[in-house]
C-alpha cells in the first residue's frame, strides 16, 4: 500500500493533473483550483468510500478528462464517476453544475487545508476531523445550496 | 467471539453477511487508498466468514493486495491482503456508529495536511 505518488502538479499556470489507480482515466484541471478541501460525511459519500468524501470544487469549465468513466446517479441529479477498471472515485456532481473532485487523485491536494465539513451530524464515530473550520449539518447545508440556487 | 454484521454498497448490487471480532477500524491515507477513495480509506481488519450476495469487481492494486467495488455505483467494498480475509468498509456497515478507530496507516510523504483523523476510545460517544 506504498510508493510514489503519481500524478501531480503539471506545473503549467499551477494547475493540477491525476489519475486513478490504474491509470485508463486522467483528469486535468487547467486552472489552480481554490486551495481547499470539503468533507462530506453523507450516508451515500460513506457507502461510497468507506469513510467520507474529500473534494475539491472546480468550475467545470477547467475539468478535462481522458478515459471512460462510469457513473452511478446516487440521488436525484446528482452522478459519481469512477473508472470502471479500477474503482477509483472521481468526482460528485449536481447536474452540468461545478465538479467536486476526488482529492486523493491529485499530489498537491494532500497540501491542502480542510475547510469544510457537511452532514456533520452523520460523521462516523470514527471520523471525527479535528480543527477550525466550518462545521455544517445536512439541514444547514441543504438550505446554504438553496440560498445559491435563489442568488443565480 | 465474533459479532455478525451486514453491509454493501450504495446501490445494493453488492451485499454482504459477515463476521468481525471487535468493532474496530483502521484508517489508512497511503497514496493507493487515497487515490481510489478521495481521503482516508477505512475498513475492518478483522472481518471474516463473509458471504457475499453479488460479487464485487476485483483490481490488484499491488503485487501483494486486491481492492474489490462495486461495477454499478463503484463504491469500495473491501482491501484484501493477499491470503487473508477482505478487510471489509466500515463505511458499507448498516451500523456503523460506535466503531472505534483502532490504528492509524500513514506514510509521511502522502499523510494529508487537511485533516488528523483521531483514533476514539471505547467511551467516545
Amino acid at each position: 500500500m506504498s510508493g510514489p505518488m503519481t500524478g501531480g502538479v503539471n506545473g503549467e499556470g499551477g494547475a493540477l493533473s491525476g489519475k486513478c489507480l490504474c491509470g485508463a482515466v486522467t483528469i486535468t484541471v487547467t486552472k489552480a483550483p481554490t486551495a481547499e478541501v470539503g468533507v462530506c460525511h453523507c450516508r451515500m459519500c460513506q457507502r461510497w468510500s468507506g469513510s467520507a468524501f474529500f473534494g475539491l470544487t472546480v468550475p467545470a469549465s477547467h475539468v478535462e478528462v481522458t478515459g471512460e468513466p462510469a457513473d452511478y446517479t446516487s440521488f436525484s441529479s446528482a452522478k459519481r464517476a469512477f473508472c470502471p477498471q479500477c474503482g477509483t472515485h472521481l468526482w460528485f456532481r449536481d447536474e452540468e453544475g461545478e465538479y467536486e473532485l476526488s482529492a486523493g487523485l491529485f499530489e498537491d491536494a494532500v497540501r491542502y487545508p480542510l475547510t469544510r465539513e457537511m452532514f456533520v451530524e452523520r460523521a462516523m464515530t470514527s471520523c471525527r476531523l479535528p480543527g477550525e473550520h466550518q462545521r455544517q449539518t445536512g439541514h444547514q447545508y441543504k438550505a446554504h445550496k438553496t440560498a445559491e440556487g435563489d442568488a443565480s | 467471539m465474533t459479532v455478525p454484521v451486514t453491509g454493501g454498497c450504495l446501490c445494493g448490487a453488492v451485499r454482504f453477511e459477515a463476521r468481525v471480532h471487535k468493532r474496530e477500524v483502521r484508517a489508512c491515507t497511503c497514496n493507493q487508498c487515497q487515490r481510489q477513495n478521495a481521503g482516508a480509506w477505512y475498513d475492518v481488519p478483522s472481518s471474516s466468514d463473509v458471504v457475499w450476495q453479488g460479487l464485487p469487481r476485483v483490481y490488484r492494486s499491488s503485487d501483494h493486495a486486491t481492492r474489490g467495488f462495486c461495477a454499478r455505483c463503484g463504491s469500495t467494498v473491501y482491501w484484501q491482503e493477499d491470503g487473508l480475509q477482505p478487510a471489509l468498509s466500515h463505511g458499507a456497515m448498516d451500523e456503523r456508529d460506535g466503531w472505534r478507530l483502532l490504528e492509524r496507516i500513514e506514510h509521511e510523504d502522502t499523510r494529508p495536511d487537511a485533516y488528523r483523523v483521531v483514533p476514539t476510545t471505547a467511551a467516545a460517544r
